[in-house]
């Protein structure tokens, strides 16, 4: 009955006289014209402060703070001084791993170890002078989802569903698909303060291939479709009684209308995690079926489905790449897992218009060193890391900062953490300043009293 | 900007301003010359290299600094006064100038005469004509209303004199009359005895106790029912849980390192046995500041009073941040001892004078000093500290001191044996060493055999299976003595005393001192001391000071629960009613400062707070004398002109519906299927699993397995919450929440439809509906009273005898067995009571 009309161009009084297959709407109607104190979803959609050019982002969340020097960012001076003594004279330059080359008209440098990647070169814009606090996982991760390392607040995923509500009521706002349980877990993904509606909707966990994953109380293990309907019937029928009574209480309302936002999240959730329904192609291109892209690719694919249905925030997760040692087999590892399906996903949401209200954000909670004390491997570096952007209405084709000439810290261009969480909410069309929540006595912001929006970087 | 910075300059301005008044009435010679100076050298150089940023017509007050103005100059900034008249150390602007703390101006320092300049001027006394500053408007304490007094005050006269059961209601009424409303009628016996047995104790009536109560047509009925429950240890879990909300309890970190907490559930188990005891609030809040520090009758409840400081202990903690991690521990505990006891945000002024309240920077490094003059016992950092006798250094061991005693002579002979063992086999490996270094003559580098691993105390070490025959040989020997030891470790472990228990807890640090106040906040740059001390803007009708020989935390204790401080009392009566009615009298409980709603009914909850503290402090009592009152008592009536005055009931003209919070949904439904083990667990699960960290290897098993106690004793592990419990609102484990969110989503309703939790304890429900006989009316009755806690009517009862017959009918196609769709039709049938609002909902 509803498979014709998109539900987000439903009312909500639409959906629910469609939803409760007419049975006793009428009365139902009657009962609440007098309504005086109506029902809104928290969830409902919310205007943005000014036009946004993103409406949805797609984090590509690289757990352990991958090399720039080995990736994105193209260091000639340091590969000239290879094996050198740098600014610590107990450490040792390192030059990168990879070679670099340049591709696209943009002619942006790119490694060798994201080959496809690079193929999008005129899509990205590239940040190589990004800084933030703390050189260090725990805190750098709780960070970079949180703004703050310090006290636990809100993500940055909550913020946007505060701020915006949900484009598509049969399916989460927020998902994060392979979370890891560590350095703040769900912290992560959390609403902290603000209300718990607004918290990520976990798909598995970092330990399961996305593969395995389940979505909680999404199937009935019981009953058959029919009699769930006969059974939600009577639910509805019995929360109608209690509507009679008190025909302004828009809390019985709120649980109407959940129950059969819940029925159809059923049928919509699943159909969207269901990957069969792709062509060999597609998944060719995601590299999923293939032992060393399947678990991203599978990942990857489900954030371009989430994306077409109208999911707002999605993060994705691949872990480890803290390459202390052992870098240039690690790190080649890494990329060979993720490069084919970031590629796949760009050139994919580009095919379906997607890209250009899609924010595509890469990287991890800091970078890594010029030097190291032992050959092969880099530390950690909060002072000068990279992360690029594609779509949402970020200039492509673009590189903005720079570190110094060796990488040690950034220089030019920088952008902080809170810089770009601002920058973010800012594609939203939300002003960071003015999203504010009170909570013990005082407004709070994703950027607490920090933050500028980069405007060098957007279109 | 403008604005809040206009606020925080406040109470300090006026008092400095009035001062400086008296102080330049008429100009002397000497006044002249002085000012003569200023203007020559001083005022140039402000101007041309402060005023940019500290200045009114710059637009910019950096750090809270304007130099344009005498008041400005002398009060300072965020830190502490920038200039002192005549007093050079004292003046902040000095040590800047010189760059030893701040470096000012930041571009390059001023000449060294400019800066002789300044000494002579802040030596002569600071002379300053600019009198430009008005003081300005800002929260001093005399404007906020939770800081007067608490007054008592008169029940108000109402017309309609028959309706009050309790002045509570006089003071209800006489809001109501003025408003021109009326209250709804009461509500039924059925609605008022599930209200109550939710509130009271967080779970349904039985339909035993439904049936009694019916039954009773005595006027005492309601009160006899009210009393039982009181009675029931339920009260502690329902109440107590209330409270654990408020001190953000949970049995591990989160923050960045989740780190597990396997001891705290025995503060939990304080806070439940507490509010069983009734114990009295202010002794409360004594013994979870300072409980180490009170005299014990014996071990047993020493034990209790130092498990009671656990609420300083059970934080979160940026444990891989070393260098903050002291000051981030005393701003925890300073904002939940300020939050759930004063309803104060005094960790606000941690960087900067409060934007809004009474509460400078000042106040807040005089707690810090009370704080750091404490010692927080919380397990330790990411490794474990092993410590004399192997009693772990960071926490409070518990038991007698003979049984302390028992365990460390135990643990001091098991490590010196394992010390002896270790030796003798490191002796063994050079033994054999050396021997292998003779058959493998030539060879340069022996492989490095590990440490043995050492005997743990709790499991007997295992033996080394000899494969050598014993020869009367050193090795051989050296093998026996080992064998020996360990046998020997072995018989010890045999006899050992039960383990030591432990608590997380306080105690008085090794030495006393006051905190320097961190400007901005941060930990290198220092300002003045803050002697330890209270919020200076409360004021009591005593003094009480700090014992300069020990923390502060039991005057601090004393001054909080006094009877003339004006908030303690009030908090805690606003949260109980918040409790009781869905809303406080001020709707953000853990906030009566000026950012905070206002009282919608201050008088009532002042004379309720004055009844409070003259009934001993005691919440059952409160409680109680609440619930009787006739405004607990009545109906949920819609009325059309009511609503239309007062659509959020703020007046109390009927009782609001309130949805049953997560405990008490999982509760209702464990009870309703007659699963529910209403005794309390030994322990806690975490304690189960013992040290570890969330997502890094613990054994989860524990966790995993089924658990039927009431929602309470639930592990509450802070990066990773139980399901129902992340679906269904329960507050952020790591922050103060009095106030619980209230959201209806879809994910909740897929919770009732799926999970496979709702639906096996339908079954149970159906199951004993079933048990009740054939009679599809008697089912129904069962069914009702059990999940909904009333009988239901005719209409209802035809509706579900239908919905089953259609569904035992519809499931022949796959059931052939008729007692297995007799059993899934009324399954069906009871999980749709417990998805019905009613359910979710308490009337």
């Amino acid at each position: 009955m509803l498979d014709n009309i998109p539900s987000s161009q439903l009312s909500r009084r639409q959906m629910l006289k469609a939803g409760s297959c007419g049975f006793g709407y009428l009365a139902f109607a009657g009962l609440c014209q007098e309504a005086k104190a109506d029902y809104t979803s928290p969830l409902a959609p919310k205007a943005s402060h000014f036009p946004a050019k993103a409406k949805r982002v797609i984090f590509l969340h690289m757990r352990g703070a991958p090399a720039q020097q080995d990736t994105f960012d193209y260091k000639p001076v340091l590969n000239e001084r290879d094996g050198q003594v740098g600014r610590n004279k107990s450490r040792k330059l390192m030059g990168s791993v990879r070679k670099f080359a340049q591709y696209g008209e943009s002619g942006r440098w790119i490694s060798d170890a994201c080959p496809h990647v690079a193929k999008h070169a005129d899509d990205l814009c590239v940040l190589n002078g990004m800084h933030t606090d703390i050189p260090n996982h725990p805190e750098g991760m709780v960070m970079l989802h949180t703004g703050s390392a310090q006290f636990v607040r809100p993500s940055m995923g909550a913020w946007l569903m505060y701020g915006l509500g949900t484009e598509n009521s049969n399916l989460p706002g927020f998902v994060t698909i392979s979370p890891p349980a560590i350095n703040g877990g769900s912290k992560n993904y959390g609403s902290a303060f603000l209300p718990a509606v607004y918290q990520g909707t976990a798909i598995g966990d970092i330990k399961t291939p996305v593969k395995n994953a389940k979505i909680g109380n999404l199937k009935n293990g019981r009953w058959s479709k029919a009699l769930q309907r006969d059974q939600l019937d009577l639910v509805q029928a019995l929360n109608r009684d209690r509507l009679k009574q008190d025909p302004v209480d828009s809390q019985i309302e709120g649980v109407i209308e959940s129950y059969e936002l819940a029925y159809r999240m059923q049928s919509e959730l699943p159909q969207v995690t269901d990957l069969s329904q792709e062509s060999k192609a597609t998944l060719d291109m995601y590299g999923i079926n293939q032992p060393k892209t399947d678990d991203f690719g599978r990942q990857c694919l489900l954030a371009r489905r989430f994306a077409e249905s109208g999911v707002r925030y999605i993060e994705l997760c691949h872990e480890f790449w803290d390459h202390h040692s052992n870098l240039r087999k690690g790190l080649t590892d890494k990329c060979d897992a993720t490069d084919q399906p970031i590629g796949a996903l760009l050139a994919d949401l580009k095919q379906r218009g997607l890209l250009e209200d899609t924010l595509v954000i890469w990287g991890g909670e800091f970078g890594r060193t010029a030097d190291s004390p032992k050959r092969d491997g880099r530390d950690h570096n909060a002072k000068g890391y990279t992360m690029w952007l594609a779509g949402g209405g970020v200039k492509p084709g673009f590189k903005w900062g720079d570190t110094d000439e060796l990488g040690y810290e950034a220089v030019d261009g920088k952008v902080h953490l809170h810089d770009l969480h601002a920058t973010m909410l800012h594609l939203f069309g939300l002003d960071h300043k003015q999203l504010t929540y009170r909570y013990a006595g005082r407004d709070f912001r994703l950027t607490d009293v920090f933050g500028n929006v980069v405007h060098d970087i957007i279109a | 900007m403008p604005q809040r910075f206009a606020t925080t300059l406040v109470a300090l301005t006026v008092l400095a301003g009035s001062a400086f008044a008296q102080e330049a009435v008429k100009p002397t010679d000497k006044q002249a010359a002085g000012i003569a100076f200023f203007e020559k050298k001083i005022r140039p150089v402000l101007v041309a290299k402060c005023y940019k940023c500290h200045s009114k017509a710059s637009g910019k007050a950096e750090g809270g600094l304007l130099l344009d103005t005498k008041v400005g100059i002398r009060k300072g900034g965020d830190s502490t006064h920038a200039v002192v008249p005549g007093n050079l150390k004292a003046s902040l602007l000095w040590d800047s100038l010189n760059y030893t703390d701040l470096e000012m101006p930041p571009d390059k320092p001023l000449s060294a005469g400019v800066i002789a300049d300044f000494r002579k001027w802040i030596e002569m006394g600071a002379p300053d004509p600019r009198d430009g500053g008005k003081p300005v408007k800002g929260p001093a304490s005399n404007d906020l209303w939770s800081l007067k007094p608490i007054f008592n005050p008169k029940p108000p006269a109402v017309k309609n004199t028959a309706w009050s059961h309790d002045d509570i209601d006089r003071f209800v009424l006489a809001k109501l009359e003025a408003a021109g409303l009326k209250p709804v009628a009461d509500a039924d016996k059925q609605t008022l005895l599930r209200r109550i047995s939710f509130d009271l104790v967080g779970l349904p009536p039985t339909p035993a106790e439904i049936k009694a109560f019916l039954a009773d047509d005595s006027p005492k009925a309601y009160e006899a029912a009210v009393d039982r429950l009181l009675q029931s240890p339920g009260f502690g879990e329902r109440w107590g849980r209330h409270w654990l909300d408020v001190v953000r309890f949970a049995e591990s970190n989160g923050k960045d390192r989740d780190k597990l907490f396997p001891h705290a559930w025995r503060y939990r188990r304080y806070v439940i046995e507490s509010y069983n005891a009734d114990k009295p609030f202010d002794r409360f809040i004594t013994e979870q500041l300072a409980g180490d520090l009170l005299p014990a009758d014996n071990d047993s409840h020493r034990d209790q009073l130092r498990t009671a400081t656990g609420m300083l202990a059970i934080g979160p903690k940026p444990l891989s941040a070393r260098a903050r991690l002291q000051m981030d521990l005393i701003d925890d505990q300073i904002d939940v001892t300020s939050r759930a006891v004063l309803g104060m945000t005094a960790a606000c002024a941690r960087c900067h004078d409060h934007k809004f309240d009474p509460i400078p920077t000042h106040d807040y490094y005089a707690l810090a000093g009370i704080f750091r003059s404490t010692e927080t016992l919380y397990g330790g950092g990411l490794s474990q500290k092993k410590g004399a006798g192997g009693i772990a250094p960071d926490l409070q061991p518990l038991g007698s001191a003979e049984e302390m005693k028992t365990a460390r002579v135990h643990l001091t002979k098991l490590a010196g044996m394992n010390k002896q063992l270790v030796a003798a086999r490191k002796k063994l490996t050079a033994l054999q060493k050396g021997k292998g270094k003779k058959k493998a003559k030539g060879k340069k580098k022996q492989k490095q055999t590990k440490p043995e691993p050492q005997a743990k105390p709790d499991q007997p070490a295992t033996e080394k299976p000899a494969d050598e025959k014993p020869k009367p040989n050193p090795i051989a020997a050296m093998q026996q003595q080992i064998k020996k030891l360990q046998q020997q470790v072995a018989a010890l472990n045999k006899q050992a005393p039960p383990p030591l228990q432990y608590a997380m807890a306080v105690r008085e640090a090794k030495k006393f001192s006051d905190v320097k106040v961190h400007i901005r906040g941060e930990a290198k740059k220092l300002g003045e001391a803050a002697p330890r001390g209270f919020l200076s803007a409360v004021k009591l009708d005593k003094t009480i000071a700090v014992d300069r020989k020990t923390s502060g935390r039991l005057e601090l204790a004393q001054w909080l629960t006094d009877s003339s401080n004006p908030l303690t009392a009030r908090v805690a009566v606003n949260r109980i009613w918040h409790h009781l009615f869905g809303r406080g009298f001020v709707g953000t409980v853990d906030n009566f400062g000026t950012s905070g709603e206002k009282p919608t009914h201050p008088q009532l909850l002042d004379h309720l707070s004055q009844r409070f503290i003259d009934g001993g402090w005691s919440t059952k009592s409160l409680v109680r004398t609440i619930v009787l009152s006739r405004t607990y008592r009545l109906g949920g009536l819609h009325d059309a002109a009511s609503h239309a005055k007062d659509p959020a009931n703020e007046l109390l003209w009927r009782s609001s519906r309130r949805r049953l919070d997560v405990e008490a949904l999982r509760d209702a439904m464990l009870a309703a299927s007659g699963k529910l083990d209403l005794a309390p667990p030994e322990r806690s699960r975490v304690a189960e699993i013992g040290n570890g960290e969330v997502g890094r290897g613990i054994n989860t098993k524990p966790l995993e397995r089924e658990f039927l106690h009431r929602t309470v004793y639930m592990p509450i592990l802070r990066t990773s919450l139980v399901e129902m419990l992340a679906l269904f609102d329960f507050p952020e484990p790591s922050i103060v929440v009095g106030r619980r969110d209230v959201t209806t989503v879809p994910t909740q309703a897929l919770y009732f439809m799926n999970s496979p939790l709702v639906i096996k304890h339908a079954e149970g429900v159906a199951q004993r509906a079933i048990a009740t006989g054939n009679d599809n009316a008697a089912r129904v009755q069962q069914a009702y009273q059990l999940v909904l806690a009333r009988t239901p009517n005719q209409a209802e009862t035809a509706r579900v005898v239908a919905f089953v017959s259609q569904t035992a009918d519809k499931l022949k196609a796959t059931e052939t067995d008729a007692d297995k769709r007799e059993l899934a039709a009324w399954t069906a049938c009871c999980q749709a009571l417990f998805a019905s609002a009613e359910f979710r909902y308490v009337d």
